[in-house]
């Protein structure tokens, strides 16, 4: 049986790692409006590298999950050339299953090992204080992810990433390199996936591939951010922290397969009546009461 | 000087030839126009001089250096920008934004404020001042033209390509967008390439027309030459199109 600690830790290392990988994912998919449905593929990568440089080299998470990020970018180089030149629905299903196809090429690596389920020790002496330590690194990767999506959003990058969202062929015939800003985003994103990876592989302790690489966390990635709003970070950080608390709450009423049929219709519910997500719903709502400026791109505090 | 130059260019689209020997040329600092019936493949030529589409054969040379295979980035950057004939704002952003990826990656800027200041400037340059925040899908069809030529000028361009600005605007707005692109003109001094089907803007501003038609440039003189010409005057009756008639005389 989970403690009562053991189980608020469980439910907040979730929901800030589900925030960080919404997060992530929105660089691509929220600013430059590229969604993909198999960020998990590089949760899993993460993952996995941390698992395989201990099993092999004996190093510890703080090590591993930055080793983790690289790898996930890298990976995300190569598949994202060939993936971005699709676009809308055909780039959804290639990531899909690129994220099946890097699940099974992982976990078929010789030395690995994967489908038996690999053991990672805790890395203190307590295993309550190796939660709680994993809990606050896992914080540690969403304070970095919220950093480096700001600062696209600020940015020159930002700007050429709307661009592509709001019309490709446009953009071109503006001065951007559509596709290495694409593969640019992409690869950030998938870094930052791949570091969350490092750290979850730690926190399971026996990590096999049906957490790791889960389908389940790629299409509430992509849910939570649509739910939060996908212009700025702040929509799926909203998006997460709703989405865990509704889905914690459902599963204590009502258990499990209930609890998934109403959460299905919930989030219909809500893109349905909020195709922009809540945060502009939100937004609009604080405007009526007090007069803000207009939301613009690169917004660094001042206006010009 | 000539700025640009177009070579012998080809363009068939399926079995359909739409361009079959192209050959003209733009001087630097004047206002060419480019008049011809629906279909003859006015807008092809922009989309091959900006890069969108490559031309099955012949050359495009622009400021001395051929630009024929160049990517549309590339030509964005070495001074060409255009608009759309039907529109293609960012739909979702405000005016100003509209103008920050020209600006930022074409136009020399580097940082957003700056790019900031400067798109209010260009849109107080077409009159959209007042406009700045809208959102640009919200504005009007007068409104989204000039909005494009304000992004357009965004990547401070030395030739700037416009298609159809005139076209579905009310008289009015035909004065006023005459107005405005003299001004961007003298002010910019950039050279500009017209393609219109309002003959009476295209009388008035033009130095130079040139006529396409059956994928070739069957005339080219001075307006008041154009208008006259028999051949040109064939095309448009024959092809039952909208005629050179009507603002001839303006
Ligand atoms: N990308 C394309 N694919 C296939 N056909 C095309 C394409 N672009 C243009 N065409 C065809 O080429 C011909 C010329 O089109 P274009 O748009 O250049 O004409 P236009 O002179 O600009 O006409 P309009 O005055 O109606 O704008 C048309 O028959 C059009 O259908
Ligand atoms: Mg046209």
């Amino acid at each position: 049986m989970l403690t009562q600690d053991q189980y608020y830790l469980s439910f907040f290392m979730l929901m800030v790692m589900y925030a960080s990988l919404s997060i992530g994912w929105n660089i691509l998919g929220g600013y430059a409006g590229y969604e993909s449905f198999g960020h998990v593929a590089f949760l899993g990568v993460g993952g996995y590298t941390s698992v395989w440089l201990f099993v092999e080299l004996g190093l510890e998470p703080f090590l591993t999950a930055p080793i983790g990020a690289l790898v996930a970018g890298f990976v995300a180089l190569i598949v994202g050339y060939p993936a971005l030149r699709l676009k809308g629905p055909y780039f959804a299903l290639v990531t899909l299953i690129i994220a099946l196809a890097v699940q099974v090429f992982v976990t078929n690596l010789p030395g690995l090992d994967a489908s038996q389920g690999i053991f990672l020790p805790a890395p203190l002496e307590s295993p309550a204080r190796s939660q709680a330590l994993l809990y606050l690194l896992m914080v540690g990767v969403l304070a970095v992810t919220i950093l480096v999506a700001r600062y696209v959003e600020r940015s020159r990058y930002g700007v050429g990433l709307y661009a592509i969202r709001e019309d490709e062929e446009v953009a071109s015939t503006q001065g951007i390199n559509t596709t290495n800003l694409k593969l640019g985003a992409f690869v950030v994103s998938a870094a930052l996936a791949g570091l969350a990876g490092g750290i979850y592989a730690w926190f399971l302790g026996f990590v096999t591939p049906s957490p790791m690489f889960d389908i389940q966390i790629s299409i509430l990635v992509v849910l939570i951010a649509l739910l939060g709003g996908t212009q700025s970070w702040i929509g799926p950080f909203i998006g997460a922290v709703l989405l865990r608390v509704v889905d914690e709450i459902l599963v204590l009423q009502f258990g499990g397969q209930a609890a998934q049929i109403m959460y299905g219709l919930v989030l219909i519910v809500v893109i349905l009546y909020l195709p922009y997500g809540i945060l502009p719903k939100l937004q609009q709502m604080a405007q009526n009461h007090v007069p803000r400026r207009v939301r613009t791109l690169g917004t660094d505090g001042e206006s010009g | 000087m000539t700025l640009l130059e177009l070579q012998g260019v080809e363009k068939s689209f399926g079995g359909l030839s739409v361009l079959d020997g192209v050959t003209f040329s733009v001087e630097t600092g004047s206002i060419q126009g480019l008049i011809g019936p629906n279909g003859a493949g006015k807008t092809t030529i922009f989309n091959i001089v900006s890069g969108l589409l490559r031309a099955d054969a012949g050359t495009v040379v622009f400021d001395g250096e051929e630009i024929t295979e160049m990517a549309p980035r590339r030509i964005a950057r070495r001074g060409i920008g255009r608009t759309f004939q039907i529109t293609r704002p960012y739909p979702g952003m405000t005016s100003r934004d509209n103008l920050l990826p020209g600006l930022l990656y074409a136009g020399g800027y580097d940082r957003v404020r700056d790019a900031r200041t400067r798109a209010t400037e260009l849109l107080e340059l077409v009159d959209l001042g007042a406009d700045a925040t809208e959102e640009s899908r919200s504005l009007t069809m007068s409104e989204q033209k000039r909005l494009e030529i304000a992004r357009a000028l965004a990547t401070e361009p030395e030739l700037l390509l416009l298609d159809e600005v005139f076209a579905g605007l009310s008289h009015e707005d035909i004065n006023r967008q005459i107005e405005l692109i003299e001004r961007i003109q003298s002010d910019l001094d950039i050279t500009i390439i017209l393609i219109e089907h309002v003959m009476e803007a295209t009388m008035t501003i033009c130095d130079q027309v040139g006529v396409l038609a059956n994928g070739g440039i069957i005339a080219e003189d001075v307006p008041a030459e154009i208008a006259h010409n028999e051949q040109v005057i064939d095309v448009y009756l024959g092809s039952g199109g909208e005629g050179v008639g009507g603002g001839v005389d303006a």
